[in-house]
């Protein structure tokens, strides 16, 4: 009978010391690390996310759960994640041998630019009976930067007034009158003190200097946070907005080539800041990182409405060359542009999507339309809804 | 250090765990053979003896036919069958039963042939048809609800009340089938709570099962024999267990009193009688000295004693982490003996997957150097620096003398933690010093275009006092602290 008994003393006793010990010394040596192979990344890079568990106690950990919290547009777990809305909530499961780490590399793919925080991951364990399940949260304060991934500015843009396609013209907008590459005839609105004498003696017609192109130029990016006109806060077309931010970080890079000063400015600031962006006007890999990293930043939500936007604050731009990247185009925003047309500025205007047909656009302005096609099938419009 | 690479490889979601099954078949056995005190009471009292393998046999068929019924039901109530010729209620329950029925008339007329004892001719049919009734009710359940705490403790009373009646009854019988069944029950009952949980805590949260890798079902498993084992070797060995615990209580008395004793003595001054005697488990303490006055040597024992105490105490951990360490080699080494596996020398692994694990082994890995053991190294460092400063002192002058001195500056620069490259030539090496430290910059500037001539040829007795100078120097310098750092050698 004392046997019997013993037995079963033996045997609760084992379950419940099991039990006790996992719950108080479960964590004491264990450490755990998540973090990204990199801290940047472009839109469609895959990196790996790296999360590292060492046990450097006695005691093993039968089953060890960490659930990450991370965004939906890093792609990474696949059918191990659960998707809701905007987070991603993927578990990742262990076990724990004493004195022994394991490290695990998810590979993840950046799908949409941004800044993603891995800010704290839950750590669960059990006893081998389930009686005690300790957890404890880790900090662990990962961040990475997904930069949007410039769009190629020799593709998918198209000038409304031709039937064929037609291709942003890569050249430089104003001539400088430093440098002279022969003489041509005499055009109106030429100056007199451009007039070669020796030449119009000798060809009895008037010619003036043919200046050459150079780089002595600057460029302002105005991008266009609302994607319809009537947006207050938020934005509705969020497709059409990211390719805006692309066509932006494409030109960005282009003056990488060129060594253009560019300036950035755009009705959207940061987060929790009613502050819209406003750049310096500079030129170089650091500026133009810069700017990629400050359009990662940019939130989907337009600090004021785009015409005053360009009536107050983009009102004194004094650039060479002006590019509006919009997602609709109206009389306000054509007025400014041709108001610093005549100042001498050269304005372009990238559309994204298809303009709609009752829009009347006005002569003397570049005006190109960027995915048309795609847009167009995708339904987005910037057309106001018919009135009921 | 050994590691392995695991990628994952989740399971297709739909198909279905091969543990399950397993599970299954190990819940049901356990809750079955939790029924075998019943059938020890009945077959020791019908032949009054103590028959335990009688009653195993007896409860072998029993569990036979359980098994039956419940695969029978599972397959009359499965997905499939009702998709292709879903049968009327009446038909499947006559189908579920009447097979159980059929089994105790057989049973009952075989027993009677073989001329059984009465109580056993009534009880064993009816015993068999419980079982099989019990197998078919428990086709539904998952794996986990088969065998449930509440069966184990109505088990655990059934063993006891088995034996208790047994011995009120005077009915020969011994308590070791009974713990050997007990325990049975008990291993089962803990596989399938084991497993259970893991599955449940997938569930909760909504993850697959699939999603959970085979082997930490493995090690979990594996852990729980262990414990399992801990378990039947403690009540195996639990006289020689007693034994060795009153042995060391027995020593920590012998000990405390000695300790107590020179305290006393020392204290007292004289002679401090002890009384002899004492239970016979424990032997005669040393009688009282005479007191020779020598106080000195008593004070010096306590403080020796109390010197080896606190050095015993101090490195316990460390002999307890090599010991470990030592047996876990051990371990390893049997465990290849055994398995004969090529030992683990490099990542194995598949391709594909949506992670990839190693795992390291921390033991095996070289450990980073205790404080107290850096500290240790750098003094020896600093000694054997200092004597090779001496050693160049005795060098006779010239180009030799010049190159062992430059030798020896970087090994002093390296000590001090002076940030240099390799690459560095002698100018830049002077340069970097003179940023980081700010006295003796003559002699750094001076010594590097002297080494630099020696080094070329251009100069064959050189004046090697600046280098004597930064070595001296060098050698009363304290190492530079953490910020001072940079690039080191």
């Amino acid at each position: 009978m004392t046997m019997l008994l013993a037995v079963v003393v033996l045997i609760a006793a084992a379950v419940a010391l099991q039990g006790m010990v996992i719950r108080r010394f479960a964590f004491r040596h264990l450490t755990y690390t998540c973090r990204f192979s990199t801290q940047e990344a472009t839109e469609g890079d895959e990196i790996t996310l790296i999360e590292e568990v060492e046990n450097r106690g006695l005691l093993p950990l039968p089953w060890l759960k960490a659930e990450i919290t991370s965004s939906k547009w890093l792609e990474f777990a696949g059918s191990q994640s659960m998707v809701t809305e905007e987070t991603r909530f993927v578990p990742s499961f262990f076990m724990m041998k004493a004195h022994h780490r394991v490290t695990r590399s998810w590979k993840v793919r950046c799908t949409k630019r941004g800044i993603y925080d891995l800010k704290k991951v839950v750590l669960v364990t059990t006893d081998l009976f389930g009686g005690n399940s300790p957890s404890q949260v880790v900090h662990v304060d990962a961040r990475l930067t997904v930069l949007p991934a410039p769009a190629d500015l020799t593709l998918d843009f198209r000038t409304p007034r031709h039937m064929i396609g037609d291709v942003v013209v890569r050249r430089h907008l104003l001539s400088d009158p430093f440098l002279i590459a022969g003489v041509r005839e005499y055009a109106p609105g030429d100056t007199m003190n451009r007039i070669h004498w020796l030449a119009t003696a000798r060809q009895n017609n008037l010619m003036v200097h043919n200046n050459e192109y150079s780089a002595g130029q600057s460029l302002s990016v105005i991008l266009n946070m609302q994607s319809r006109s009537y947006e207050k806060d938020g934005v509705i077309d969020r497709d059409k907005i990211e390719d805006a931010i692309r066509v932006a970080a494409g030109y960005f890079d282009d003056t990488l080539r060129s060594g253009l000063p560019v300036r950035f400015l755009c009705n959207a600031g940061p987060l929790h800041s009613r502050e819209p962006v406003v750049t310096g006007e500079y030129h170089g890999r650091e500026h133009v990182h810069e700017l990629l990293c400050r359009l990662a930043a940019l939130p989907l939500f337009s600090t004021e409405n785009f015409p005053t936007f360009l009536g107050t604050t983009c009102r004194s731009l004094d650039s060479s060359d002006l590019v509006l990247i919009t997602c609709y185009v109206n009389a306000e925003i054509f007025a400014y542009a041709a108001a610093k047309q005549a100042m001498g500025c050269r304005v372009k205007i990238i559309h994204i999507g298809p303009i709609p047909e009752s829009t009347r656009l006005p002569d003397g302005l570049d005006i190109y339309t960027y995915r048309e096609e795609e847009h167009r099938a995708a339904g987005t419009s910037s057309a106001p809804p018919a009135a009921s | 250090m050994p590691q392995v690479h695991h990628p994952h490889r989740p399971l297709h979601p739909d198909r279905p765990s091969l543990w399950q099954p397993v599970l299954r078949i190990v819940s049901l056995g356990g809750m079955m053979a939790g029924g075998y005190p019943l059938f020890l009471l009945l077959v020791n009292y019908a032949f009054w003896a103590d028959r335990p393998l009688r009653a195993l046999c007896c409860l072998l068929p029993c569990m036979a036919a359980g098994f039956l019924s419940f695969f029978l039901s599972r397959s009359l109530y499965s997905p499939l069958r009702r998709r292709r010729r879903p049968l009327p209620v009446i038909l499947r329950v006559t189908a579920r039963f009447f097979p159980g029925v059929l089994l105790a008339g057989i049973a009952a007329v075989l027993l009677y042939r073989l001329a059984a004892p009465g109580l056993l001719l009534v009880s064993l049919p009816l015993l068999l048809l419980l079982y099989w009734v019990g197998g078919a009710l428990l086709q539904g359940r998952p794996y986990h609800q088969i065998y449930r705490q509440q069966d184990l403790m109505v088990q655990v009373i059934l063993h006891f009340l088995a034996l208790i009646i047994m011995l009120l009854a005077g009915i020969p019988c011994r308590a070791e089938p009974l713990i050997v069944s007990l325990l049975t029950a008990a291993f089962f009952y803990g596989l399938s709570a084991n497993q259970g949980n893991l599955d449940y805590l997938m569930e909760r949260r909504g993850h697959d099962l699939s999603h959970l890798p085979p082997k930490i079902r493995r090690y979990n498993v594996r852990l729980l024999v262990i414990l399992y084992a801990v378990i039947v070797l403690l009540l195996c060995g639990k006289d020689a267990l007693a034994q060795l615990v009153r042995w060391v209580i027995a020593g920590l008395y012998v000990a405390v009193s000695f300790l107590a004793g020179l305290l006393a003595r020392l204290f007292s001054g004289g002679d401090v009688p002890v009384e002899g005697g004492g239970t016979s488990d424990f032997s005669d303490l040393p009688a009282g000295e005479p007191d020779s006055g020598n106080w000195f040597a008593q004070v010096f024992t306590v403080i020796l004693a109390l010197v080896l105490l606190a050095v015993f105490l101090r490195y316990l951990p460390r002999m307890l982490r090599l010991l470990s360490a030592k047996i876990r080699a051990l371990a390893e080494r049997i465990r290849r003996f055994f398995h004969r596996e090529t030992p683990i020398s490099g990542p194995r692994g598949e391709e594909n997957g949506e992670y990839t694990d190693v795992e390291t082994d921390l033991q095996q890995e070289k450990a980073p150097e205790p404080e107290g053991e850096a500290a240790l190294s750098q003094r020896r460092a600093q000694r054997r620096f200092r004597s090779r400063v001496k050693a160049f002192d005795r060098m006779e002058p010239g180009a030799e003398k010049e190159r062992e001195g430059y030798r020896l500056l970087l090994c002093g620069m390296k000590l001090r933690h002076i940030p240099v490259s390799q690459s560095d030539t002698p100018l830049q090496t002077a340069a970097r010093v003179q940023e980081v430290l700010s006295s003796m910059g003559a002699d750094w500037a001076e010594n590097a275009r002297i080494y630099s001539e020696v080094r070329y040829g251009e100069n064959r007795e050189p004046d090697t006092a600046p280098v004597s100078r930064l070595l001296h120097g060098l050698l009363q310098m304290k190492p530079l602290p953490e910020q001072s750092r940079g690039r080191l050698l």
